[in-house]
């Protein structure tokens, strides 16, 4: 499977049923309803945290295609939810900034997560040993992230 | 100014200036809904009084503000003293007030304002909160003309008004332009009578205006499908694409077209909607009239309404001090102002008076409901709702009836489906709609929704 095809269905398995929790919500509250805006932030709060995730994902795994192909599959990974997000700065929940320095959290993390793969595929030779570690790695910056999520959330404004 | 509100009602501020140059002034008066400026000229050594309808904080507090072009800025705040209770204006001789306080006090559910004529409110949102003035003739030919007219529009709303030995003529005179058919406006001999006359009156009361929640409903009931359609939509072209396209880059274009569609679509100068309600029982004048504007809504944007001063204008959440109401007083304009976001509209709350609108009669002859026209004018086709079923009313001619023949239907619009809900099963109700620009507010942009509702009362007639 392509990078850009797990990219896909990676962004498909948790915006599938957050567009359903959030639509299902919208409609048994009131839409003009204050909960507009906090359903809202909660949905990009919990986007920003699948798009990480997905984008540590995408590099658990070997490299097979090119480096256009990887840099495509962490653009999508970053794009796909961008009519949600566009929804929730028409909504009021969150302005532009917050959301793009969000975003730009999420591309930061993929970038480390690509330069741990690259990096590690040059200084270790033994294929067994470079997997584990860049798993070890990859796992140790997801539960960094969600470890002190409150901070960068903070930073970013979200 | 009264010194006692209650919350969520208007009451009024009296402002006093003097310049000791012609100047322009901006007043600005933060309460309740937000901050409202007045445009002000003032002129040479001339003093100035000015009331203004206000609804002060949950804290009682209201702050006034007043800047001259050189910068220069006073500012004034007062608090005022809450009270739950409906609020009685007695303004008798002053022999009497001590024993007529006493009286009120032990009988009745009221908070009691003594007050001189002078203190009288001079506008239509001094009456928020009043239920009932207790007055004499003396301090009712002492008031300004500005303060006849609120008093003549708080009767008009239906309020009750006690007149100290007044003789049947004067109190026919006075119902003849008061609501609910001037059964409210009664003489006392005695202050011993006071307290059961304000309990017999305040029965014959027609019921509250609908809350603020309910008369949203009739707005916001419509569900927005859009969104699931543009998100749902999305993915399911996503999920196409990702399997048609043999460069998968090329989904890169899909989340960004979407994203510039939905912003097309939901940004923009804000729609506004408005929607009144009327409510009049016994086929008295319209006793009173509530609006409910909504800027936006269904769209991101900077949105601007003007409505004439006559309106009463209060905003009901989303209180944002950037938005403010503004008022020119060389044209006479309110211009609201406000950036609003997709669902979530900013409400205003407009008060004001109608009188005489369509006239009906509803009779419930053995159980059979009979509408006529009593009024002048031919009376527009509306709805009639009984027995949980919502008939076809037509355009009526003066002194023209009609009774339903064929079965009707089950109630299908959001005005229908609440009437219905508030209706006993036997009660019958007309549901006549209010054409846009009635009460004379309504600007060309603004599509309106209104009706006005005549009920059958206990009695069978309406």
């Amino acid at each position: 499977m392509s990078l850009i095809r797990l990219a896909t269905i990676s962004s498909l398995a948790y915006l599938l049923p957050l567009t359903l929790w959030l639509t299902a919500q919208l409609e048994l509250n009131d839409w003009a309803a204050a909960r507009v805006t906090t359903l809202f932030d909660q949905a990009v709060h919990i986007t920003l945290i699948a798009q990480i995730i997905g984008v540590i994902l995408l590099f658990f795994k070997p490299i097979e295609g090119s480096r256009q192909n990887d840099i495509s599959a962490v653009a999508l990974v970053l794009f796909f939810p961008l009519p949600l997000l566009t929804l929730s700065w028409l909504s009021g929940s969150l302005e532009i900034i917050p959301i793009t320095l969000g975003s730009l959290m999420v591309a930061l993390t993929g970038l480390t997560a690509f330069g741990i793969r690259q990096g590690l595929s040059h200084i270790l030779p033994n294929p067994a040993i470079r997997e584990g570690m860049i798993g070890a790695l990859l796992i140790a910056q997801l539960i960094l992230l969600w470890q002190f999520r409150q901070a960068w959330w903070g930073w970013t404004g979200l | 100014m009264l010194g006692k509100f209650q919350p969520g009602a208007t009451t009024e501020i009296g402002v006093e200036l003097t310049s000791p140059q012609a100047t322009r002034a901006d007043l600005s008066i933060s309460d309740a809904n937000g901050r409202t400026i007045h445009h002000l000229q003032l002129n040479e050594h001339a003093r100035k009084k000015l009331w203004f309808g206000i609804k002060p904080k949950k804290d009682g507090s209201v702050t006034v503000t007043l800047t001259v072009p050189s910068k220069k800025t006073l500012t004034h705040s007062i608090t005022l003293t809450a009270t739950r209770l409906p609020i009685t204006l007695v303004s008798i001789a002053p022999g009497q007030r001590k024993r007529s306080t006493a009286q009120l006090k032990t009988a009745e559910e009221s908070a009691i304002v003594m007050l001189s004529s002078a203190g009288f409110p001079h506008t239509t949102q001094g009456y928020g909160a009043v239920q009932s003035v207790i007055t004499d003739l003396e301090s009712l030919a002492a008031l300004e003309q500005r303060q006849s007219e609120a008093l003549g529009q708080f009767l008009a709303g239906c309020g009750i008004l006690l007149l100290d030995k007044a003789s049947s003529s004067v109190i026919e005179r006075l119902g003849r332009s008061a609501g609910c058919a001037g059964q409210l406006i009664r003489s006392y001999d005695q202050l011993s009578e006071i307290p059961q006359l304000l309990q017999q009156l305040d029965e014959l009361r027609p019921p509250r205006l609908p809350e603020s929640k309910t008369l949203a409903l009739l707005t916001t009931s419509q569900p927005h499908l859009a969104v699931p359609l543009y998100l749902f939509g999305y993915l399911l072209l996503m999920v196409l694409l990702s399997s048609l396209l043999k460069r998968p880059a090329l989904l890169l274009a899909l989340p960004l077209l979407t994203a510039a569609t939905g912003l097309v679509v939901w940004y923009g100068t804000g729609g506004q909607q408005l929607t009144l309600w009327a409510e009049a029982e016994t086929g008295d004048p319209i006793a009173r009239l509530a609006a409910i504007q909504y800027s936006g809504g269904d769209r991101r944007g900077f949105q601007e309404t003007t409505f004439t001063t006559d309106m009463v204008i209060t905003r009901l959440e989303d209180q944002q001090t950037s938005t403010p109401i503004e008022r020119r007083e060389e044209n006479d304009l309110y211009h609201l102002t406000s950036d609003t976001m997709l669902f979530e509209p900013v409400r205003y709350r407009l008060d004001g008076i109608v009188r005489q609108p369509h006239r009906f009669s509803l009779l419930l002859d053995n159980g059979q409901p009979i509408v006529r026209n009593t009024g002048t004018d031919t009376t527009p086709a509306g709805r009639l709702l009984w027995k949980r079923h919502s008939y076809a009313l037509p355009a009526l001619s003066p002194d023209e009836t009609w009774h339903p023949e064929l079965q009707g239907e089950r109630p299908s619009t959001p005005a229908e489906r609440l009437l219905s809900r508030r209706l006993s099963f036997n009660s019958a109700a007309l549901l006549i709609p209010i054409s846009q620009g009635w009460g004379g507010f309504a600007s060309s942009a603004t599509s309106t929704t209104g009706w006005l509702v005549i009920r059958s009362s206990t009695g069978g007639r309406s």
